[in-house]
């Protein structure tokens, strides 16, 4: 555990964020742990909801831990009190993350850091991103390998409105350009 | 029709060259099929029995002659000389190896065609009336907003691996053409007290092996609303649809345990959040759209009518073609051609790369360069000048789409079947030949009939909304025949009624003609249709005349 | 008796594993395995699931007629051996050459 948070072997990172591997800080919470003197530690949607005030009132950063089937909605505007929330993908079939993220962003204004992390495929890296994700959790090796070389082979330009910081292009109301 | 621009070209020649790096990396051994398959589905890359299938979208079934002869140039150089027609108004290809796809690809690119999204669970191509924006009985032309939906579903980075495959179909006209009830989302044109012309809403049908008829979930949408609400009803299914059971995953089933009411709630919750947002449509987004659909210039025609009787001694062949391949035209002195793919005896839906040229040919010469492809697998030339008609039928003859046979029971819908598919049960072609050569005389007799043919319950060929309805299964190793009767795809939306055990792929003829025979002596002048009479009369008399 | 089959990538033809180890297209050439050959099927089949180059990987179960002909059971693996029963298409052929080596 150790390593992965002070290795810089490329070998076993895999946060990706800005544009490279990078160490992570954050760990999940484990389960019966205290729920008090927690810093950045990832916190499942159920055990924040049923004791709010306990963690809120932690001093250091908690994040949030999303999985598919969450009610997003309850959650709401308290959102913007997590400094990190990753959402898990424990498939990549199953896709219901991505609307958690845009609610997250979208509806519910949450301006910190959005992980997606689990069966991700080089495919589906650029509609992550599109979806409000700015770091993502990566284990597939074809992935990992695909986010080094900046070689996703992604499409640049869509054909609907996504995310608010997609650049409008051209006349055409919907069009958009990644930044 | 529409037209690409720099944008549409560019994103399609990206798209392009990102699925040639993932064949490059799949042949080099880089990924690996479990790896590559969702990929090449996306694509519309599917592996069959015999070979690779590639699925090539035809939005809304709309082509130009250059789209169309690129296919037939596509067909001869990397396929077999053939393609098949669909019901989901694409054409497939069952021959080609996977090196050549990112070379076809690229030559569909050109002209401004791809196979995105026509596999996977995303929003596929979407469908609509092959008669569109040329029907008589049309309140508007629903191709500006297909295309719309086209551009907002493609590639969409929220529901690209939703709980299942969604298709939206579009509708125009209040006669249904295109089996809007039989989708995820179907749209219907209605006009308003106000006056104003929108959207009926219905949501949560499909054939499979749990057919369903979609509900209303909206009376009125307003053009420049329609995409919020159907990125509300895609939220609301990615986000509650099943995905453990990928027979219960489709958003008939979560509309069915659901409740359409409380269905209703949720996407009403969801649309009043985002109504006003990015995705209302502006008027000049939807006039600059309409405007690539603008009629073509029709000119003033001295020929009105067509006499048929006056063939009818001298060459019933013609007159039976005009009397069944001809569509009323908005437009006086005008028709929309059916050009039947179902020669007698034929498999249904395929058209040579010659046949292709052919009708390209035709469709420059005599209808503004339009054509269609129909979810009967036919393909239609939408505007046809009524003195053109003889000139174009003695060219089908020569190419042997001469059969004027739309829609009587020879004009039937099969898929692939066991034949092709890797997921049939038994062969659909060779039952759907049997048949329309047993019946090829007898068919004026029947009047109009819906036959529709499935080689297992996935229900490709439709079968469910057949006039008469044939499924097949395997039993005992053995291909076995289940025959439904009832069936309606038009606004009347009825599943059919299976009717009793199954018969041998021999005795499938006979079985038909037993029912048949019997409607014949059952019905109440030759008015009455097999559909109405088996309304009347329910299905007592034909098990009898089945079983016994 | 079973037999081992696949499609082959690039071209996607049907073949069989052959007694030598090759694929090939021809079902008379399929390696039979008994009954009592479970075991070796099973590692063949463990070993042809790891070959890149072969893509829906399956043991079907074949007979041997009178005269030698090797039949497959099911219809879809007939038609899988014989191409369509329609159309008088021929099978998919491999990808300039009649086998593939593992
Ligand atoms: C040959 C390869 C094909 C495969 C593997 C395939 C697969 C499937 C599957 C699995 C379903 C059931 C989906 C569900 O109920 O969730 C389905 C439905 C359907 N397919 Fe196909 N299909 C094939 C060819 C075709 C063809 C050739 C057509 C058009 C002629 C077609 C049109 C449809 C339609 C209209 C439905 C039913 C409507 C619905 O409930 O969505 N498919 N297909
Ligand atoms: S109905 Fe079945 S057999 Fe026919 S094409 Fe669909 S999946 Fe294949």
């Amino acid at each position: 555990m150790d390593k992965m948070h002070t290795s810089s072997d490329a070998e076993v990172l895999t946060l990706f964020k800005d544009g490279a591997f990078v160490a992570d800080t954050w760990r999940d919470l484990n389960e019966d742990e205290a729920l008090t003197g927690l810093d950045h530690v990832h916190v499942p949607l159920n055990v924040y909801l049923e004791n709010k005030a306990e963690l809120d009132a932690n001093k250091g950063a908690i994040g949030l831990a999303l999985v598919p089937g969450d009610d997003v909605d309850a959650l709401g505007e308290d959102a913007t009190k997590f400094a990190s929330i990753v959402v898990e993908f424990p498939a990549f079939t199953d896709g219901r993350g991505y609307s958690y993220a845009r609610l997250l962003r979208e509806r519910y204004n949450y301006e910190g850091e959005l992980r997606a992390r689990g069966d991700i495929l080089t495919d589906q890296v650029a509609y992550f991103f599109r979806c409000g994700f700015d770091a993502l959790t990566v284990v597939n090796e074809a992935t990992k390998k695909a986010l080094q070389e900046n070689d996703t082979g992604a499409v640049s330009i869509y054909m609907q409105p996504v995310a608010p910081s997609e650049v409008p292009v051209g006349t055409r109301p919907f069009l958009r350009r990644a930044n | 029709m529409y037209r690409y621009d720099e944008f549409d070209a560019a994103f399609v020649r990206q798209r392009t060259e990102q699925f040639s790096h993932q064949v490059k990396r799949r042949l080099s051994g880089e990924l690996t099929e479990d790896q590559f398959r969702p990929l090449r589905l996306m694509n519309g890359l599917y592996l069959q029995l015999h070979a690779y299938m590639l699925r090539v979208a035809v939005p809304y079934g709309t082509l130009n002659s250059k789209q169309m002869r690129k296919l037939a140039h596509i067909a001869r150089t990397y396929d077999r000389g053939y393609g098949h027609f669909t019901t989901r108004q694409n054409i497939q290809y069952n021959w080609p190896k996977l090196k050549d796809v990112p070379a076809i690809l690229e030559e569909l690119a050109s002209v401004e065609m791809h196979a995105i999204q026509t596999s996977g669970n995303c929003i596929r191509n979407v469908t609509t009336d092959q008669f569109a924006g040329a029907a008589a009985d049309e309140i508007i032309d629903p191709r500006p907003v297909a295309e719309i939906i086209r551009q907002w579903s493609s590639l969409h980075p929220e529901f690209s691996y939703l709980p299942r495959k969604f298709k939206i179909a579009i509708t125009g006209a209040p006669q249904d053409r295109a089996a809007v009830k039989f989708h995820d989302i179907g749209l219907m044109a209605t006009q308003n007290d106000a006056g104003d012309i929108g959207w009926r809403v219905f949501v949560g049908g499909g054939l499979g092996r749990t057919p369903m008829v979609a509900k209303e979930i909206s009376d009125f949408v307003a053009h420049e609303y329609l995409l919020p609400y159907l990125e509300a009803i895609l939220r609301v299914y990615n986000m509650y649809g099943r995905r453990d059971n990928k027979y219960k995953a489709r958003i008939k089933i979560l509309v069915h345990e659901t409740g359409i009411e409380t269905i209703r709630e949720q996407v009403e919750a969801e649309f009043a959040e985002i109504k006003d947002g990015v995705l209302k449509l502006p008027q000049g987004e939807l006039t600059r759209i309409t405007e690539y659909f603008a009629a073509p210039s029709f000119e003033e025609q001295e020929q009105t009518k067509i006499d048929i009787a006056q063939f009818q001694v001298t060459d019933s062949a013609y007159a039976r073609f005009l009397q069944n391949n001809l569509h009323p035209h908005s437009e006086e002195g005008y028709v929309s051609l059916t050009i039947s793919l179902k020669p007698i005896g034929g498999a249904p839906g395929d058209a040579t790369d010659k046949q292709m040229d052919a009708v390209a040919d035709l469709a420059e010469q005599y209808s503004f360069d339009e054509l269609r492809v129909s979810h009967e697998q036919n393909l239609v030339l939408p505007h046809v000048a009524m003195k053109d008609v003889r000139a174009i039928y003695d060219v089908l003859v020569a190419e042997g789409l001469e059969t004027g046979n739309a829609g009587l029971i020879s004009d039937m819908i099969a898929c692939p079947g066991l034949d092709y598919c890797a997921l049939a049960n038994a062969r659909s072609i060779p039952v759907a030949q049997a048949i329309s050569e047993k019946f090829a005389n007898r068919e004026d007799e029947f009047g109009e009939l819906k036959l529709k043919i499935s080689g297992c319950i996935n229900a490709c060929g439709h079968h469910h909304v057949g006039h008469i309805g044939i499924l097949g299964v395997e039993k005992k190793g053995t291909e076995l025949y289940q025959i439904t009767l009832g069936g309606d795809a038009t606004e009347d939306a009825t599943i059919g009624k299976i009717l009793g055990r199954g018969v041998t792929p021999e005795e499938v003829p006979g079985a038909l003609e037993k029912l048949l025979d019997r409607y014949i002596a059952e019905r109440q002048s030759p008015k009455e249709s097999f559909l109405e009479a088996y309304r009347r009369l329910g299905d007592a008399p034909f098990k009898e005349a089945l079983y016994g | 008796m079973n037999a081992i089959t696949a499609n082959e990538l690039i071209s996607g033809a049907v073949v069989y594993l052959y007694e030598n180890g090759d694929f090939g297209v021809d079902l008379q050439l399929a390696k039979l395995f008994g009954a009592d050959e479970q075991d070796v099927q099973e590692a063949m089949l463990e070993k042809t699931l790891a070959n890149p180059r072969l893509v829906s990987v399956e043991a079907i179960s074949v007979e041997v007629s009178e005269t030698g002909t090797v039949w497959a059971n099911r219809l879809r693996e007939q038609i899988r051996a014989n191409g369509p029963t329609v159309g008088g298409f021929e099978r998919q052929t491999l990808e300039g050459a009649d086998h593939v080596s593992l």
